[in-house]
């Protein structure tokens, strides 16, 4: 017994000194593992310094050399051999002016900026992969595409219409606008690819890879091919008659017709690099049969290989994703170091991790707006000037589409009376906060294509009673729902519009609606739905009316939404069926005409009769509210899509105490 | 539990199928459309479907009995010579001619040397053209064999031939007879491939169809690829499991350790004031929905609440996690828990403690607690020893049935809190109409619901010595 106790004492006591042994052990991995992180670290910031050293060095030596070279020049008289200089290109049309303009008037990068941080924003939902042909999202495009891909030229930031050079650095248009030459730089590689190195599998990547017209040829090559899910892509290049290697850095597209457009889809085209997605996870080429098809769901997919200013680090679902400065660009690099996204779905997050820090920029929702700014106490972060906010119109309208195929809305006093009814100043002052502008038509209100001329009809529901009445819509048997005889058919006017569901502020601005139609006699049911389900129904033409809203381009082509040979498309952008022989004609002269004066004209021509066709009953174009904090500075949101571009911006946290610095 | 497990599996894809919505549509951002991103043409998205086999019927096949007069109707309906046709029946004709593929073959070429109509002949070579291209074989295969390659290539190269063997609508007469001439002469030296003997018939029947292709997939193990990623579906549900385990085995565990012991202290003292107070609060707590206490505990609780700025707002680990060491890794990963954690486990307390008290009350009244208390065992051996192991056995029992829910995750903890496991997953693939990944969630929780009622049956036979499955 007594013998047995001590045992059990003795066993006791091993397992304390066991336990203390294994707690001891932990720690000190943890601090190994601590030190570890710690040297890592450390060796990153050398490699990268050295890194940089390098790059200067190189610079360094080719300005020596090239300085030697001049001396020899002058020192030897008028012969000398040319050094390969970047003005020594040949070119094909040495008269043809540069189409491309550099951009004197915009500074990217001031010299008191900052050239460190980080800028963590919010991002809604997964992306669907990062293939650069397939994957068709508005976000992304804003996101990973405006950052890390780059295309032949860009918009100028402060004049739309002038293009300044990147991929090419020169391009030469013929007369005609069929012929574009375009001349690559030879100086941009593409980025090294995200994979793990360390893996012998990955080798055949390994190495410096130029951008070259074979990647160009290769991209057109994939569009073209209908395997390739990028339909809407196809669809702008469906009038290239060839586009031709004339050697590796110089490319010729021509096209069939003189359209407008191919100004913006041969220079805004962005090359995707062969040596990634032309072969298989082992370096294998595909076969030509299925390569399509495998682009599709290519193992590079996750992840993005481009030549841009950023280049992409890491995506991990339902968490980030990263991007970091490239410092091998070929042009002025943008201030902040690293970019990040966080994924999350819910909304709630975003304000709550403003306040907390974690994230640096974010757009407020409408609620959001109402509660943190105009309801806001006055010590909120929102308040006291530790978040700035500014208010700013997003190019896109909302519109209500009439199904003109529908016996009700196919006579254009009808429309007209719809928007008669609909009370959009009083409804985007109080139920949407404000946040938008009223629209008369189907251009960005503050695009030159608008003509501020052409007022937004006022709500007067007495001429949406003359209208509907002159239309043949009468109360015949007096139960207050106007009827009309059709074919000997009395029909009451009764519809019904859907609606997504999610918004808060439509549903109410709808309900509003439908009382004053009440007024008229009108009977409107209200579906609110799922997207995918309303998108169907509205590909079946299965409606009667429906809320939308579109974002727009700059200068945008309206054959999308309003040719009527676009009518009877499938999943075609023009669901109302809108047909009209006039609009057809201008839109279709707008698509050859280059003179800018002139296209101005038409599109005020064009506006002015959808206004008179009414369409659409057109709503407002929306106002986005951009939030930031005090330490991101040089905010500015640029006309042009993506209106949040942070590569002018740059971060100082300087003047802040350091005892919160967000995660 | 396999006829079981295919009648789910065959309901739950039928349920799917007839849901209104369909993937592949241009899915966009959920606020609305995008202007450059409308209008994708058909022939990508007849690629699309063909991966998916959403041109097959759903559970049969008749297409290999389809009448000509049928074909040319929907050929009139495309035409819509006289304007009559609204968009969405020609639409709807578009859709269906697609669909058929190979079936309408035979009947188009009749329709062509058949009809006068010039506008109908020409929409039926469009047709035929896209129509009579085959598949590759194995397209989306790693590798394959040089025989199935030679084959593609041929496939390939006859494909490219029949895809420009059309004309414009205003050609000349004769250039229009001569592509109705070599199309006669392609049918004649194919014909073999589209007349179907009568086995062939059968196996069209019941197997060429998205529900025989489907479960043919499943017979590999192979759950197909994402409609939305086009990556594997197993392999994206693998790297949502562990943050879904991470946050349901815990919550289990608790609810259990904190759920048992209140249920055996209200039997023990059942009916007293301490029984009362702790059923009111434990029912007070199950009527609070999760979602409004997780957005209350986000708001008070988090950084940035204003309130007791203790845990993180959201998300499973820092973004700095690369810095950190394992210890503080999972520090980080558990602080990250807490709030997903108290919203997941509090709602469950009332029905597990209600189980336990139930249980070990109907044990306390028993003959053979009785016996032991005359043997002068204490209170505490009486309860401890003998009621609670033999009171704790309908419990057991829950056990087996939660294990789907584990896996499968809590879809509004986790959509609120931002953690990226599996609830968000199949809320994301609702939205967004993705088949392949829907259906295998719901097969692995059907087959792990499955598997916990067997392992809960077997657990009642270790525990209870008195149920045998003799």
């Amino acid at each position: 017994m007594n013998k047995n106790f001590t045992l059990e004492v003795i066993k006791v006591l091993l397992l304390f000194f066991f336990v203390l042994l294994m707690g001891i052990n932990i720690l000190q991995l943890n601090n190994m593992e601590n030190r570890l992180i710690l040297s890592a670290s450390k060796i990153e910031s050398i490699l990268e310094t050295n890194k940089q050293t390098m790059i200067s060095i190189e610079k360094l030596n080719s300005k020596i050399q090239s300085g030697v070279s001049v001396k020899n020049g002058s020192n030897n008289g008028t012969e000398d051999k040319k050094t390969p200089q970047p003005e020594a290109r040949k070119w094909l049309h040495p008269e043809v002016k540069n189409y491309l303009v550099e951009e004197k008037d915009f500074v990217l990068t001031p010299p008191e900026a900052k050239t460190d941080g980080v800028i963590v924003r919010y991002y809604g939902t997964d992306p669907k992969g990062f293939n650069p042909l397939t994957v068709n999202d508005a976000n992304l495009s804003e996101c990973i595409k405006n950052y890390a891909s780059e295309s032949f030229a860009t918009h100028h930031r402060n004049n739309p219409s002038l293009w300044r050079p990147m991929l090419a650095e020169r391009v030469e248009i013929t007369d005609d606008y069929k012929e574009y030459t375009i001349y690559l730089r030879k100086d941009v590689k593409w980025h090294k690819p995200a994979v793990d190195w360390s893996n012998p599998r990955y080798d055949w990547l390994k190495g410096d890879h130029y951008v070259t017209s074979k990647d160009v040829k290769f991209t057109i090559d994939l569009i073209l091919n209908p395997q390739v899910e990028c339909a809407s892509k196809r669809n702008y290049y469906q009038d290239l008659e060839y586009c031709k290697v004339l050697d590796d850095y110089t490319v010729i597209f021509r096209w069939k017709t003189k359209t407008y457009n191919s100004i913006n889809f041969t220079l805004g085209l962005e090359p995707i690099p062969e040596f990634v997605y032309g072969y298989d996870e082992y370096g294998k080429p595909y076969p030509k049969e299925n390569l399509g098809l495998k682009f599709n769901e290519h193992w590079y997919n996750m992840k993005f290989v481009g030549c841009g200013a950023y280049e992409f680090v890491s995506y991990e679902p339902g968490v980030a994703i990263k991007l970091k400065r490239n410092e091998e660009y070929y042009d002025e690099k943008p201030a902040i170091k690293e970019l990040v996204w966080l994924i999350y779905g819910d909304t709630v997050q975003n304000v709550l991790k403003m306040k907390s820090k974690e994230l640096d920029f974010i757009g407020l929702t409408s609620t959001q707006y109402r509660e943190e700014i105009l309801n806001g106490k006055a010590d909120s972060p929102f308040k006291n000037g530790q978040i700035h906010h500014q208010k700013f119109l997003v190019s896109s309208y909302s519109y209500i589409g009439w199904n003109a195929d529908n016996f009700i809305f196919s006579d254009k006093r009808v429309r007209k009376a719809m928007t008669y009814a609909f009370n959009r100043k009083l409804l985007l002052e109080n139920v949407f906060l404000g946040l938008g502008e009223l629209t008369s038509g189907p251009f960005f209100v503050k695009a030159p294509a608008y003509d501020q001329n052409i007022k937004p009809y006022d709500f007067n529901l007495e001429t949406a009673k003359t209208l509907l009445s002159e239309a043949g819509w009468k109360d015949i048997d007096n139960d207050g729902i106007l009827e009309k005889n059709i074919k000997g058919e009395v029909k009451e006017f009764e519809f019904s519009l859907l609606s997504f569901g999610r918004s808060a502020e439509w549903k109410a601005a709808i309900n509003i609606y439908k009382e004053d139609l009440l007024k008229l006699g009108i009977k409107m049911n209200i579906q609110t739905l799922d997207w995918a389900v309303m998108q169907k129904r509205m590909e079946d033409r299965e409606f009667d009316a429906y809320t939308g809203s579109w974002t727009l381009p700059w200068e945008q082509d309206p054959y999308q939404i309003w040719h009527s040979s676009q009518a009877d498309q499938p999943k075609s952008s023009n669901r109302i069926g809108f047909r009209n022989k006039e609009v057809d004609k201008l839109i279709e002269e707008l698509r050859s005409t280059f003179e800018q004066e002139q296209r101005i004209k038409l599109y005020h021509k064009i506006h002015a009769i959808i206004h008179e066709e009414e369409p659409y009953t057109f709503f407002y174009s929306s106002m986005a509210v951009y939030t930031w904090q005090d330490y991101v500075k040089r905010v500015m949101l640029s006309k042009l899509r993506p209106h949040a571009d942070s590569s002018p911006w740059y971060i100082d946290k300087s003047g802040m105490a350091t005892d919160s610095g967000g995660k | 539990m396999i006829p079981t497990f295919f009648s789910i599996s065959l309901i739950v894809f039928v349920i799917m199928n007839l849901a209104p919505g369909k993937p592949g549509g241009e899915l966009l951002s959920a606020e609305g459309e995008s202007g450059e991103a409308g209008g994708a043409k058909r022939q990508a998205y007849l690629i699309f479907k063909q991966q998916f086999n959403l041109d097959k019927p759903i559970l049969f096949n008749l297409r290999f009995a389809i009448k000509t007069e049928e074909i040319e109707g929907y050929l009139m309906q495309i035409v819509n010579e006289d304007g009559k046709t609204s968009g969405k029946y020609i639409i709807r004709a578009q859709d269906i001619l697609e669909d058929y593929g190979e079936y309408s073959v035979p009947h188009l070429i009749k329709i062509i040397n058949k009809t006068e109509n010039s506008k109908i002949r020409h929409m039926a070579i469009s047709y035929l053209s896209q129509n009579a291209q085959r598949r590759i074989i194995n397209p989306y295969a790693t590798e394959l064999d040089e025989k199935t390659k030679e084959e593609n290539k041929e496939i390939d190269a006859e494909n490219l031939y029949l895809r420009d063997l059309t004309y414009k609508l205003d050609s000349p007469e004769e250039q229009q007879q001569a592509v109705v001439q070599k199309w006669n002469e392609w049918y004649d030296k194919t014909k073999s491939r589209f007349a179907y003997s009568a086995p062939e018939k059968v196996y069209k029947f019941l197997f060429d169809t998205r529900f025989a292709r489907y479960w043919w997939n499943l017979l590999h193990l192979d759950f197909g690829v994402s409609h939305v990623d086009k990556q594997p579906v197993i392999k994206t549900i693998l790297s949502k499991i562990k943050y879904s385990l991470s946050l349901s085995v815990p919550a289990v565990f608790l609810a259990y350790i904190i759920s048992i012991p209140l249920g055996i202290f209200s039997a023990v003292k059942q009916n007293t004031y301490y029984d009362r107070i702790i059923s009111t609060v434990l029912f007070l707590l199950y009527s609070l929905p999760s979602f409004f206490v997780a957005t209350l505990l986000l708001t008070y609780f988090s950084e940035g609440g204003g309130y007791y700025s203790v845990f993180p707002t959201g998300g499973y680990i820092s973004r700095n996690a690369m810095e950190m060491t394992t210890l503080t890794q999972i520090q980080d990963v558990l602080w990250h828990l807490v709030l997903p954690l108290i919203c997941m486990t509090y709602a469950s307390f009332a029905s597990l403690s209600r189980y336990a008290r139930a249980g070990l009350l109907e044990v306390i009244r028993s003959d053979y607690i009785r016996t032991a208390r005359a043997k002068g065992l204490s209170e505490f051996m009486v309860i401890g020893k003998h009621a609670v192991r033999n009171g704790m056995i309908p419990i057991i029992t829950l056990l087996g049935t939660i294990l789907p829910v584990v896996i499968s995750g809590s879809v509004i903890i986790e959509y609120i809190f931002g953690i990226p496991g599996m609830g968000t997953l199949s809320i994301n693939a609702i939205f967004n109409r993705d088949y392949n990944t829907i259906m295998g969630i719901q097969l692995i929780s059907a087959t792990l619901l499955l598997v916990g009622l067997l392992i809960s049956d077997i657990l009642y036979s270790i525990v209870d010595p008195r149920i045998s499955f003799k």
